[in-house]
């Protein structure tokens, strides 16, 4: 190798093997040519590839090669079959492993999972939620059967409305419900008339009712995606009012406050009603509410922080167009696609955070959770709600209040009506639709008002209605009183016709028969 | 040695695509077109017939397993002779593992046995012996290229390596193989 390089021999090694560019192979030759160094190193190269070329005897062929290989395959194929057959065994072995570790190491996963489900839901939901009682445009009159009757009307043409309550079990619920009773009216007028208020201690009660209405804005929310949203505090806002309002009424006028709250009532009286009204604003305004999200696909509850500021200028702007005649609210109305969650619902009540649903073609109905981790303790909260609960009742008989001289009848039933002042008994001779008709007319007479109802329920609803009634009722058959009334006026109609035609007949010369 | 059958590329993706698509005999064609070929890369790599058919087995039942995940990249032929490469260097590595763990008395047979056969004067058999102590960075390019004569792209792609590390690894076999021949000279480069 004397005065050559590796990477001369490498080359030659190469172009040996025909595995160099057409340059290199000139360059090579050229070399090649003034070399004998390098000639004599490409022979040995040669010489080499040749014995090697020639060192490996021919293989021998394996004609059993193919049938072995087969077998070989057959076998594979039948241990993987059998090792697939325990993937989901050794997946499932795996998958909890994998959970037990995570769960030593990290307890907080699950739950910090599903709350960052839950927050994603209802980052999906609760997005530009607005005021919804713009829609109802209410009145001071809705504000004060909301605090009486516990109903508010959804919309302004009185298509739905919401109805708070509280279970046997103390579970506040809230229903949406189609408007089948005719709204109250009045009411407000007659507790004005009742109190003897007069002008100034009028104003006094409409800017009680100001402060709430403007309040009441922000609990019941709705948005563009059909969401709505109705704060848990509506209930405690509920109490408030009703409470603020009896509180003022007792003071307005003490003498005819005991003639329509004659019951020992005490919710006026009690020490802490001021402390808990006070409370109840102070709660609402520090804790961050929990609302309850309804939409066509999902009902959950999560806490949710109002722009008071941005509402305040909705409210505003939403006045403002209101008085130029601007519709800037479409109504919206609660509705809930009957798919399989619904059914769901339907058959079997639902739960979901704690919230039970339940619902019918005439209402959508949600019991709450008990809020049992409230920061803030009002005092003597339950004593005021029984008391409050018991104002509301004979508040309800004052406004419904029934003749003193109503006609007795006599027969098999019976209706005791009582105040705690007097006790009106209506006793029926048998129930049927002219007796009833006939005490409706009698009312009307008497009260100069429409405060019956007339029970359209839908097939689902009469039927729980009338599971529960006593026997006699559920064998009384419901007719409708207009349909009555239209029956009865045909029925004059034909009776008249045919008096019309006696009276023709009778007018006739009489004809001579002959004996 | 049996004549290389002449393969074409699309020949081989038409058998893999048919196998995918469900035909097995597809598999025994290719068996048929490549296995002399993988058997003759096993001898001369690992220098001993008898584990010659059952390496070979395992390369085409690897194939048999694997052929779903194919990816048309590269030849067929390239993919099989990797695998067969792969093998080979597995089967060296075991035999290099289990020669440690020999007993004694077993070894000093072998090395008698290695010494007898050394001396027979079968120059073939020389040469062989000299190239089962190349290093098998060296030799499998060297084989490849001499008896199988793949061309350099092709041992750059069944060894996974760089043309110019092949270039350089055979010159380098070629080398010490002259090396270890040198004291046979006269007998073999006649």
């Amino acid at each position: 190798m004397s005065g050559k390089s590796n990477k001369d021999y490498e080359l030659l090694s190469a172009y040996l093997d025909e595995e160099v560019s057409l340059e290199q192979k000139q360059e090579i030759e050229k070399k090649l040519a003034a070399s004998a160094d390098l000639r004599n190193k490409l022979e040995e190269l040669k010489q080499l590839k040749k014995v090697n070329n020639s060192s490996f005897k021919q293989l021998p062929e394996s004609p059993y090669f193919e049938s072995v290989l087969n077998q070989k395959i057959k076998e594979t194929k039948k241990q993987r079959h059998n090792l697939r057959i325990f993937v989901p065994a050794y997946g499932l072995g795996i998958l909890s492993i994998i959970v037990i570790l995570l769960l030593k190491f990290n307890p907080s996963i699950l739950d910090n999972a599903f709350d960052n489900r839950n927050t994603n839901i209802a980052g999906l939901y609760n997005s530009n939620l607005k005021p919804f009682l713009f829609a109802a445009n209410l009145s001071n009159e809705d504000i004060f059967n909301f605090a009486f009757y516990k109903q508010l009307p959804l919309d302004n043409n009185n298509k739905q409305y919401l109805q708070l309550g509280m279970d046997k079990t103390g579970r506040e619920y809230f229903e949406i419900k189609k408007d089948s009773f005719k709204r109250r009216k009045n009411n407000l007028e007659k507790f004005a008339l009742a109190l003897g208020l007069n002008k100034k201690q009028k104003s006094e009660v409409d800017s009680i009712i100001k402060v709430y209405a403007d309040e009441l804005q922000e609990q019941i929310l709705v948005n563009d995606k059909n969401t709505l949203a109705v704060s848990q505090n509506l209930f405690d806002y509920n109490r408030a009012l009703a409470t603020d309002l009896l509180t003022f009424a007792a003071k307005a006028n003490k003498n005819k406050f005991k003639k329509i709250m004659p019951a020992g009532l005490t919710v006026v009286n009690n020490k802490a009603t001021s402390i808990v009204i006070k409370e109840i604003r102070t709660k609402n305004s520090s804790i961050t509410p929990q609302y309850v999200f309804i939409n066509e696909d999902t009902i959950f509850t999560e806490p949710y922080t109002i722009d008071k500021e941005k509402i305040k200028k909705e409210i505003r702007l939403f006045k403002e167009r209101a008085k130029k005649n601007v519709k800037i609210f479409k109504n919206y109305s609660v509705n809930i696609k009957i798919d399989s969650n619904v059914a769901m619902i339907k058959t079997k009540r639902y739960w979901n955070d704690g919230l039970i649903v339940s619902l019918d073609s005439n209402s959508f109905h949600v019991k709450l959770p008990v809020v049992s981790d409230l920061k803030i303790k009002l005092p003597e909260l339950d004593s005021l709600v029984m008391e409050l609960n018991k104002a509301r009742e004979n508040f309800k008989e004052f406004s419904y209040s029934f003749p003193k001289k109503f006609p007795q009848f006599k027969g098999k039933f019976k209706f005791n009506f009582s105040d705690s002042a007097k006790d009106f008994n209506f006793n029926f001779q048998k129930f049927e639709i002219d007796s009833i008709l006939k005490h409706n007319f009698l009312l009307l007479d008497s009260l100069k008002s429409k405060n019956w109802y007339q029970y359209k329920f839908n097939d689902d609803s009469i039927k729980k209605f009338l599971n529960k009634m006593p026997k006699i009722l559920k064998e009384f058959q419901w007719k409708n009183r207009d349909d009555e009334l239209k029956i009865l006026k045909e029925d004059m109609k034909k009776l008249k016709k045919e008096m019309k035609e006696m009276k023709k007949k009778l007018g006739q010369p009489k004809k001579k028969i002959k004996t | 040695m049996p004549d290389p059958q002449i393969l074409k590329l699309d020949d081989d993706f038409t058998l893999v695509k048919r196998f995918i698509d469900g035909e097995e005999s597809a598999f025994n064609q290719l068996v048929v077109r490549h296995k002399e070929k993988v058997r003759n890369i096993i001898y001369i790599t690992i220098n001993h017939a008898d584990f010659v058919d059952d390496i070979a087995q395992d390369v085409f039942v690897k194939v048999y397993r694997n052929l779903h995940h194919f990816r048309f990249e590269s030849q067929f032929s390239t993919w099989i002779y990797r695998i067969t490469i792969n093998k080979c260097k597995d089967h060296l590595r075991k035999i290099k593992v289990r020669r440690m763990f020999i007993p004694l008395m077993d070894s000093f047979d072998k090395a008698d046995q290695f010494k007898n056969e050394t001396e027979e004067s079968d120059t073939s058999k020389i040469v062989r012996d000299a190239i089962s102590k190349l290093p098998k960075k060296l030799k499998i390019p060297l084989l490849l290229k001499d008896i199988e004569g793949f061309s350099y792209q092709e041992i750059a792609e069944s060894v996974e390596c760089e043309i110019g590390t092949v270039k350089s690894r055979i010159f380098r076999a070629r080398e010490k193989l002259k090396f270890f021949l040198m004291p046979y000279k006269t007998e073999i480069f006649k």
